[in-house]
Formats: C-alpha cells, sequence, structure tokens
C-alpha cells in the first residue's frame, strides 16, 4: 500500500488535517502493526495514533487492535465520539 | 415498523419533520416529539458563535441507525425518526427532531427518552463550540453518561 490516505476526525482533524498520506511500504497486518508504523512519522502524530483513546477505523466500521488491514481499505482514527 | 433516520447539513425545520411523521404515524394512538437546540452560551459561560458538528460519513449514519433500531427493539413502538444536523449550526438553530410513535403513550414518551439519552453520547459526532475565546471540542459530560446509564438498570428508565 506503498502511499496511504489516513482520515482523521474531530480535535485529531484540526491537529494533522483531515487526511494526510503516509508511506506504508511496509504494509501493516493489523491495526496494532499500523499504529507502530504511523507512530515513526512525528511526534504529533505518533502521539495521536498511540491514545489508547483514539479508535481505529477501518472501512468506516470501529475495529479493535487486532483487526485485520489489508490494501485498499479507509483507515481512519477517531477520538471519543461527543454525541449529537 | 419502521426506523427513519436522516443526516444533514442543511437547516433542520422540526415543524415540516413533524407533519411527515404525522403523516407517517397515521393510525396509532400516541405521538411524542423531541427537539433539541444549540443553546446560545458555550460551556465556558460565553455567547456562542457556532457550534460544528464534525461527523465521518457513513460511519455517523450508522450509529444512528443503530440507536433507533435499539429504541424499536426495546420499546413497544411502531415508528421512529431521528433527523440530525451535521456541520456549523448557528445558535438557536434545532439540532435534532426525534419522533416515536406507538399504540400508547408510555411506549412513545419512553422511547423518545431513551433515543436522547442514547444520541447525546453514543452518535457518531465529533462537537466543536465556537466562542469569543476560541474553538474548543467537547465531550459527554458526566451527567450525559448518568443519562445513558439509566437504561442499563433494572426498571429502566424509572
Amino acid at each position: 500500500m506503498a502511499i496511504q490516505s489516513i482520515l482523521f476526525f474531530g480535535y485529531l482533524g484540526d491537529l494533522l488535517g483531515r487526511s494526510r498520506d503516509f508511506d506504508m511500504s511496509d504494509a501493516p497486518v493489523t491495526v496494532r502493526d499500523m499504529r507502530r508504523l504511523l507512530a515513526s512519522a512525528g511526534d504529533d502524530v505518533a502521539a495521536a495514533v498511540l491514545n489508547p483513546c483514539v479508535r481505529a477505523c477501518v472501512d468506516g466500521m470501529i475495529v479493535r487492535d487486532d483487526a485485520p488491514v489489508r490494501r485498499g481499505q479507509e483507515i481512519a482514527f477517531i477520538p471519543p465520539l461527543s454525541g449529537g | 415498523m419502521g426506523c427513519t433516520v436522516r443526516l444533514s447539513p442543511g437547516p433542520l425545520a422540526p415543524d415540516a419533520e413533524l407533519r411527515d411523521f404525522l403523516q407517517i404515524v397515521a393510525g396509532k394512538g400516541a405521538i411524542v416529539n423531541f427537539v433539541g437546540v444549540a443553546r446560545p452560551v458555550s460551556q465556558a459561560g460565553l455567547p456562542l458563535t457556532g457550534l460544528y458538528l464534525d461527523h465521518y460519513p457513513g460511519l455517523t449514519e450508522r450509529t444512528l441507525a443503530g440507536i433507533a433500531a435499539s429504541a424499536c427493539a426495546l420499546f413497544p413502538v411502531e415508528d421512529v425518526v431521528i433527523a440530525h444536523r451535521c456541520g456549523l449550526v448557528e445558535p438557536e438553530q434545532p439540532i435534532v427532531f426525534v419522533g416515536a410513535a406507538a399504540m400508547h403513550r408510555r411506549a412513545a414518551f419512553l422511547a423518545a427518552d431513551y433515543l436522547m439519552d442514547r444520541l447525546k453520547t453514543d452518535a457518531g459526532f465529533w462537537k466543536r463550540e465556537d466562542d469569543a475565546s476560541g474553538s474548543h471540542w467537547i465531550e459527554p459530560t458526566g451527567q450525559d453518561r448518568q443519562d445513558r446509564e439509566r437504561w442499563s438498570q433494572p426498571h429502566a428508565g424509572n
């Protein structure tokens, strides 16, 4: 998945941009791998993606850290929900 | 029985929502509706200039549909509607319209109350208040979480 766009919502969108491209040449296998891989991109990204309160989404579904990630899937990170 | 969920960045007209809902639920004995409006004051006590509801297209609609489906499963209601704003909402503008229709009033009241308690904590939004001091992302209050917990207790809703 060489370059992959990752989506960020809520305050993470302000902090990191709503969508940001990352080099994912070392294709992650699980969400946990992906968090570690993204964390090397910089301190602000590391703090966001390693925060256990920040949840990962794959193809628009909130998933656990052991969930698989495949090439071409939509990846997003979300802060705790605010509610309506 | 039907669950209807609508998410829109445009203005929400509660009177039109109620009119549509009354047509859909013709023949039911009890219709309860609730309108949530953007408060004119921020959590910091300053005049609110705007309330922004960030959402994740797809995920947000699924959280709303899940909440509506739970209400239909928990209470003897015939129809439920949730119409929700996203994007920038001006102070004193409606954010949410909720309707519940049942054969008898108790179920309709309970379902509408349940829908709002779940929406306040579990709807897929990230809210930002804009006031004179800047912009602040906000999370559900302790009271919101307590309100949601009411429904996991025995004799839920009492």
